[in-house]
């Protein structure tokens, strides 16, 4: 994808999804500066290990989470792993998610790349595992030979089945919730059949667990059952929500699993104030990839830069302004409608805080530290959640920040009755 | 062009120019829209420029279902309309199938109200984050205008349950007026005549009797009696409008008030200094004088005062446009005034609730508040609220489109708004009107009604209503074919908007060129 030589070609160009192409890894990725790249750690543990170890890879949303992922995959030496990338939100029902479902589409796509790999599995392995998988989610033979019909795949039918049927859901929830174990080791089976027939080591990258909305959703899941997720016997990277890490339950949690790895948003000042040169220079270098600067008027970059602090932001931001500037029939996008998108999207949020997200935000703005105040309060984590609050890294360490756009408002909520 | 309001022109342009670049191509572009009227006048005018498919969202299984079963049209677009109140599995759907619209190979233009986006940004964030721009529309300006008249504050020696009650209490005070000699007793009763004429919306009485009762204060030197006859009069004058001349009483009334170390009262009028401010548009002075007002209640435990300001702080944050935080003030206020049993300002912040919901879209909640509020007025006789909920809920069901209810309640608010003496309302009701029968395609009875506001506007001197009254004729005339008579009109209109420096003027001055050709 050429980088962007007009105010419509730029508009095109901002767009905030994940970068999953090669061609467009190639024209848009920018490397993170400083600290080890999360890709390449996760690359080098996995070469590295000698046991079948698990990973929660941790950031923000809109952070590249997902293209870090497809770049791991791509990382991986194909002659020794076999990689098995999937979002959960491909093939479930996020809106009623739960750790049953998740295990049955896991077994699934690993059975899926044994049949995509023309891996020959044995008999007997194959055979139980497609009667049980049939047998907790009540599918009919006729059912399958009605969609193979139409080209589906065995397992394609029945995560369909699990994630479009609630009535499917209940009743593979109600024949797993004392057999769990039985589903793990049909799982673990696969996977031992699979090594052992390719020669290579099976990876599990699972994306968008961190997509899980409802905050007790994502509890549930990584904490009342994060003894299930280190069960199957190969490696797994789990995505994971970067709000729940301010959880108290997150200690105890995080040493369960073999390494946490951060990709956390590059700032654009340091914990003192002060202008942070390399992080600025990463979003300058991710905006010069997408459009051809001469499009730009002086210091608009900056200003974008200075304003947003995030990757989503950032690129949604120059979005509004590329339309701000096409629309007037100028040629440059000016400081004007960089200055005019901030300011809508800042009046959104003030408008839509409340006053103890402001306060709190307030809290964060001074300490530069995000806690809850309590195992019941949920201030904190809805504000990294919703980005209005979010935690940087970089040689200094970590701290935490409330999102730029914001802090002009901040003088304003410090004289707020 | 569906007559958009003239300060969304700009807004709808950048959304039509979003919307081309983006044709044949999957994208998420979200606008807000309060009114479902207003709504439908908008997408007239995008489906004047696009080919467009709309379709309403009524559950999260269904909007899958369609956005997985679309066809492309290279040149189309997809309209879509969520409902005023965004269940969870809607939420669920848009926040988890948000790419459903990216591979529709069209652009898709989300409606929702401003409420609904709050629910976004905080229930569907990846929703929200991985959209194109977002477009907010402020509705109709000069359409069915609303104007927020509410609570004001009235120190009160006594309190009342209804109008029956108001009115034996006054006879009871007429008749001690002529039996009592004291001066001192005299000058509370002159007081209590001119506060009842005032609740019972007859400022002019009420003056003449807080003008006796101030100059029997000076004649018996009665420091705080004089201040309290000054604020009362000020605040008359704020009711009739003239916000001015009751800054200037309400100013010295405040001078006295520190002067003697009347704490209550300094905050009193402190607040109503922050009222008129508020009328005059100066809401951030507006906000500065409730916020000392509220700390001052707040220190003597004066519930009452502290409900008023509380409501009042909620009134300027919902004039800054932030109706969230307006909801939250006026909560507490509500709460304050049933606490203490103040009727007439438990009817006022049921009624800015009302308004509040409807700027966020709640059109339903408004209505349900507004009735509430307007059972009230009716309860305890209070003419001016009863014509404002009357009004309001012309402007509700005008938001729904249901045009013919709209007229009936504008109506009666018309009726009452002449009864009461309220000048400046029977303009914004008769602007309504005319605007409710020209979208009922009755030109000349809506031309009646802008001449009528016409003559009012000029005669209170409200500039901005009398330039609306002319443009509003011009488009009127020019629905009747009567070309050069709405040039004149709008040529009128734009002399007054240039004067006062309005933005319509612009576009005003598109129109002329337009009719020009």
């Amino acid at each position: 994808m050429p980088r962007a030589k007009d105010l419509k070609e730029a508009y095109n160009n901002f767009y905030v999804e994940p970068l999953k192409e090669d061609q467009e890894i190639a024209d848009f990725y920018v490397e993170r500066p400083g600290s080890v790249s999360p890709m390449l750690d996760l690359r080098d543990r996995i070469q590295l290990a000698s046991r079948r170890e698990k990973y929660l890879f941790l950031g923000f949303r809109g952070s590249g989470k997902s293209t870090e992922l497809y770049r791991l995959e791509a990382a991986l030496d194909k002659s020794r792993f076999l990689v098995v990338n999937y979002s959960i939100r491909d093939d479930l029902n996020l809106s009623d998610f739960d750790f049953r479902d998740f295990f049955v589409s896991m077994a699934l796509k690993v059975y899926d790349i044994a049949m995509v790999e023309g891996i020959a599995l044995r008999h007997d392995i194959e055979k139980d595992f497609l009667d049980f998988t049939k047998r907790i989610t009540s599918i009919t033979e006729e059912e399958i030979a009605s969609k193979s019909s139409a080209g589906l795949s065995l397992s394609k039918i029945i995560i369909s089945k699990v994630s479009r049927e609630a009535t499917t859901r209940q009743c593979l929830r109600m024949e797993l919730d004392q057999k769990i174990s039985d589903l793990i080791q049909r799982l673990n089976w696969l996977i031992l059949n699979i090594e052992e027939k390719s020669g290579k080591e099976l990876v599990i990258l699972v994306d968008d667990l961190d997509k899980l909305t409802r905050g007790q959703q994502s509890e549930e899941f990584f904490y009342k059952n994060y003894q299930l997720l280190l069960e199957p016997s190969c490696f797994v990277v789990y995505t994971f929500p970067i709000p729940l890490a301010f959880h108290p339950q997150y200690e105890n949690v995080r040493h369960a699993f073999d390494g946490d790895v951060f990709l956390l948003q590059m700032p654009v000042r340091k914990r003192n104030g002060e202008p942070h040169t390399e992080g600025r220079q990463f979003y300058s270098d991710v905006i010069s990839r997408r459009i051809e600067l001469n499009l730009l008027d002086e210091n608009v970059l900056e200003q974008a830069i200075m304003f947003t602090g995030k990757l989503s932001e950032l690129v949604e931001v120059m979005k509004e302004a590329s339309l701000n500037a096409f629309r007037k029939g100028q040629t440059r996008i000016s400081n004007n409608d960089v200055a005019s998108a901030l300011e809508k999207l800042r009046k959104t949020y003030d408008r839509t805080l409340t006053e103890a997200h402001k306060k709190k935000l307030l809290e964060i703005n001074i300490c530069k530290e995000a806690r809850e105040e309590g195992p019941d309060s949920v201030l904190t984590r809805e504000l990294l959640f919703s980005l209005t609050a979010v935690e940087y890294e970089d040689e200094e360490g970590r701290w935490c920040e409330i999102d730029p756009m914001l802090l002009p408002l901040v003088d304003k909520w410090s004289h707020s009755p | 062009m569906e007559p958009l309001s003239l300060e969304d022109l700009d807004e709808v342009d950048l959304l039509l120019t979003e919307l081309k670049i983006s044709q044949g191509k999957g994208n998420l572009i979200l606008c807000t829209v309060a009114s479902p009227a207003y709504r439908e006048k908008v997408i007239k005018v995008i489906g004047a420029r696009f080919p467009a498919r709309i379709l309403s969202v009524e559950n999260g299984d269904r909007l899958i279902s369609d956005l997985r079963s679309l066809l492309p049209k290279k040149e189309e677009i997809l309209v879509w309309i969520l409902p005023e109140t965004l269940t969870r599995d809607i939420l669920d759907a848009l926040n988890n199938f948000r790419e459903l619209f990216y591979n529709a190979g069209m652009p898709s233009l989300i409606f929702m109200t401003p409420a609904n986006l709050d629910d976004l940004i905080w229930k569907a964030p990846d929703f929200w984050r991985y959209r194109g721009g977002y477009h907010i529309l402020k509705g109709e300006d000069h359409g069915l205008a609303y104007q927020a008249i509410e609570a004001l504050s009235i120190p009160l020696s006594f309190s009342y349950q209804n109008k029956e009650e108001l009115l034996r209490r006054k006879s009871i005070n007429e008749y001690l007026l002529e039996k009592i000699r004291d001066e001192k007793e005299r000058e509370k009763i002159l007081t209590e005549l001119g506060s009842i004429h005032s609740l019972l919306s007859e400022q002019r009485k009420a003056i003449a009797y807080y003008e006796q009762a101030l100059a029997n204060a000076r004649h018996i030197n009665d420091k705080q009696g004089e201040e309290i006859a000054i604020g009362n009069i000020g605040r008359a004058y704020a009711l009739l409008d003239d916000m001015r001349t009751a800054i200037n009483y309400y100013k010295q009334a405040l001078a006295i008030a520190s002067e003697i170390g009347d704490k209550k009262n300094v905050g009193t009028w402190l607040g109503n200094l922050g009222w008129a401010s508020a009328a005059l548009g100066e809401s951030g002075k507006a906000i500065e004088y409730y916020e000392q007002a509220l700390a001052i209640a707040r220190e003597i435990r004066d519930k009452r005062n502290e409900g008023i300001n509380l409501g009042n702080l909620g009134q300027a944050y919902a004039d800054l446009g932030y109706a969230r935080k307006a909801i939250e003030y006026y909560e507490q206020a509500l709460f304050l005034a049933r606490m203490i049993g103040d009727k007439k300002n438990e009817g006022s912040w049921l009624g800015s609730l009302g308004v509040a919901h409807a700027d966020l879209g709640e059109t339903i909640i408004a209505i349900d508040y507004y009735y509430n509020a307007l059972s009230i007025a009716r309860e305890i006789g209070d003419l001016r609220g009863e014509e404002v909920r009357l009004g309001n809920l012309g402007r509700a069901y005008a938001a729904l489109g249901e045009t013919s209810r709209a007229v009936n309640y504008c109506d009666q608010a018309l009726v009452m708004a002449r009864k009461i003496g309220d000048k400046w309302n029977e303009g914004v009701w008769l602007e309504n009107l005319g605007n409710a029968f020209n979208r009922l395609g009755n030109a000349l009875k809506a031309i009646d009604y802008f001449e009528q506001q016409l003559q009012i506007t000029r005669e209170i001197g409200d500039r901005r209503g009398e330039g609306n009254a002319l443009w509003n004729m011009s488009l009127a005339l020019d629905d009747l074919n009567e070309r050069s008579k709405a040039i004149k009109n709008a040529e009128s209109a734009l002399e007054i908007y240039e004067q006062i420096e309005s933005s319509f003027a612009d576009r005003v001055k598109k129109q002329l060129a337009e009719w020009r050709k």
